[in-house]
């Protein structure tokens, strides 16, 4: 588990985490250490546990056995809302918008735990903190979108505004589940840029799944590759070889996933 | 022709579950339609009789030149201004009627369809400790079923009773009975959510009643807004059945003039109805194309 910033403070601890669906084990008992600032590409076959890592990272599922500490904070029994907020932000495949709000609408939702119910009541007839959310939505590029409803945007139009999203969130850790498996290469090594870039420049830590190994290895320091549950191999970018990824994507796991599902 | 033989069973299976339906369906009807003109013609003849009689036909045509004014000396009431004018009066009251029925169907909805939705009062998205949502679900999904179960004109015949005759409790019984239906409607609406876009909200900070405002309201109120103008339509057509308890408007008039034989004013009404529905109708498309 070698890291280059080992030296950081640690932004999420996992002490053998684990997770049973009834019989079935999605991860298996792990513990990984996750510096401040990092930046963690998951890569793995489909059904190899990535999702219900994050999913128990962003405090969305509990884990059946273990402990999480997000910045030295035990996750057990922190309920959503703003503390957990503040801490940990989520991007999807998709679906992360409301359809039928203008993208601005979408972004300044980031700001909703800051907001009284009478000022987000408002806020939907008249935007508030509207200025910081054009911004957002310029750092990621589609502010002449701001008024559009978000159902009208494309696939990789709704991402950016997801991301402008957790721009106004502010969480000192992004995860990221598949965020490019419904865009075209180009727009995902797009989108991935952006994820790393803005990491990079607040100092956050980016936990991402991904499966497209060029883009994890370009922009991300560290990448762990999961299979069956289990952490195969977690090492530096550059330090992961083709040997390795050919191993994790070799046939028998793939086998074992469509038995399983 | 190796291949032949375990093709072979494969038409069959493919052709069962259909032959099980749709071609059952079919059989049934054509056996029914059968079946039911042999009882007709050989069985029920004193009823086919009068079905197919001249006499039928002879009423029938009568009351038709009544309708049209025909068979009176009088002049008909669509002829003169002041039967207009009077009429006229009515079909503004059935209009306000109307207004005022899908009115309180609306509020009533609107304030209680959220606590209709089961994956808002019992999912995953319900407040931790959930027992009295649970409890409120089920009195909101009761009261739907009270109120949609009961017919607009046993509605119509209570609130007469209780309020005097008039549009009032007409638009009270189209209110009640309308407030069962959209709000059962609109909480079926909310079930039918995508609750991915409300899980994000709710990870991204907001409190519960926040994820009601930017998650399931503006997602469920273009589709509240649609079934409210279609019911709205149909209320402008029933306001005809809750008149003819004396609720008031159009309908209370139209059972006076039958049972008076006013043929030339049924008429009339009949022609003020087709000039409400077509106006209803049409500003209901108005509105429903404003509210995209």
């Amino acid at each position: 588990m070698a890291s280059a910033s080992s030296n950081s403070p640690t932004a999420i601890q996992l002490d053998a985490v684990g997770k049973s669906f009834g019989a079935i084990k999605a991860v298996s008992p792990l513990t990984l250490r996750i510096a401040q600032g990092e930046r963690v590409a998951l890569l793995g076959p489909s059904g190899s546990g990535k999702t219900t890592l994050l999913a128990m990272i962003a405090g969305t599922t509990a884990p059946t056995t273990g402990a999480i500490a997000l910045r030295g904070k035990p996750l057990a029994g922190m309920r959503p809302g703003r503390d957990l907020a503040a801490l940990v932000g989520m991007v999807h495949q998709q679906f992360d918008l409301v359809p039928h709000l203008s993208a601005l609408n979408n972004v300044l939702a980031g700001r909703l735990g800051q907001w009284s119910a009478a000022a987000a009541m408002l806020s939907l007839l008249w935007p508030r903190d509207k200025d910081r959310g054009i911004a957002a939505l310029e750092r990621v590029g589609v502010a002449q979108r701001a008024y559009v409803r978000a159902g009208r945007l494309s696939g990789g139009e709704q991402q950016r505004v997801a991301i402008a999203r957790l721009l106004l969130q502010d969480p000192a850790i992004i995860l990221a589940d598949e965020p490019i498996a419904s865009l075209d290469p180009t727009r995902a090594e797009e989108i991935i840029a952006l994820l790393a870039a803005t990491a990079q420049e607040t100092g956050k830590t980016l936990v991402a799944s991904i499966h497209a190994v060029s883009l994890a290895r370009r922009h991300f320091t560290r990448i762990a590759g999961m299979r069956n549950g289990a952490v195969q191999f977690d090492l530096p970018a550059h330090q992961v070889t083709n040997d390795l990824l050919d191993a994790l994507y070799a046939l028998p796991g793939l086998r074992d996933e469509a038995q399983s599902a | 022709m190796n291949h032949a033989a375990p093709a072979a069973p494969a038409p069959r299976a493919a052709l069962l579950p259909r032959l099980s339906f749709l071609r059952l369906s079919l059989l049934a009807a054509i056996v029914l339609c059968c079946a039911s003109w042999v009882y007709i013609l050989n069985v029920d003849s004193n009823q086919s009789h009068s079905f197919f009689s001249a006499e039928t036909w002879r009423r029938g045509v009568s009351f038709l030149k009544d309708l049209a004014g025909a068979g009176s000396t009088a002049t008909p009431a669509f002829a003169q201004a002041s039967a207009w004018r009077e009429t006229g009066r009515l079909a503004y009251q059935t209009l306000a009627m109307a207004v005022l029925g899908i009115g309180i169907a609306a509020l009533v909805a609107l304030a209680t369809f959220i606590f209709g939705a089961r994956t808002l009062m019992t999912g995953e998205l319900a407040p931790y400790g959930a027992s009295a949502w649970r409890a409120l679900y089920i009195a909101a999904r009761a009261f739907f079923t009270l109120t949609r179960s009961v017919p607009e004109l046993v509605w119509a015949m209570i609130a007469v009773f209780i309020f005097s005759p008039g549009i009032l409790p007409g638009a009270i019984a189209l209110g009640i009975h309308n407030a069962g239906i959209l709000g059962k409607l609109s909480s079926e609406v909310v079930e039918g959510l995508d609750p991915r876009p409300m899980r994000a909200l709710r990870s991204s900070g907001a409190g519960r009643f926040q994820v009601l405002l930017y998650g399931v309201l503006p997602e469920a109120l273009p589709r509240f807004t649609t079934y409210l103008l279609y019911r709205w339509e149909v209320i402008i057509r029933t306001t005809i059945v809750v008149g003819f308890v004396a609720a008031g408007g159009l309908g209370q008039e139209f059972r006076l003039a039958m049972s008076h034989f006013h043929y030339t004013t049924l008429s009339l009404i009949l022609i003020w109805y087709l000039i409400l529905v077509a106006a209803v109708d049409i500003a209901a498309v108005l509105l429903r194309r404003l509210a995209r």
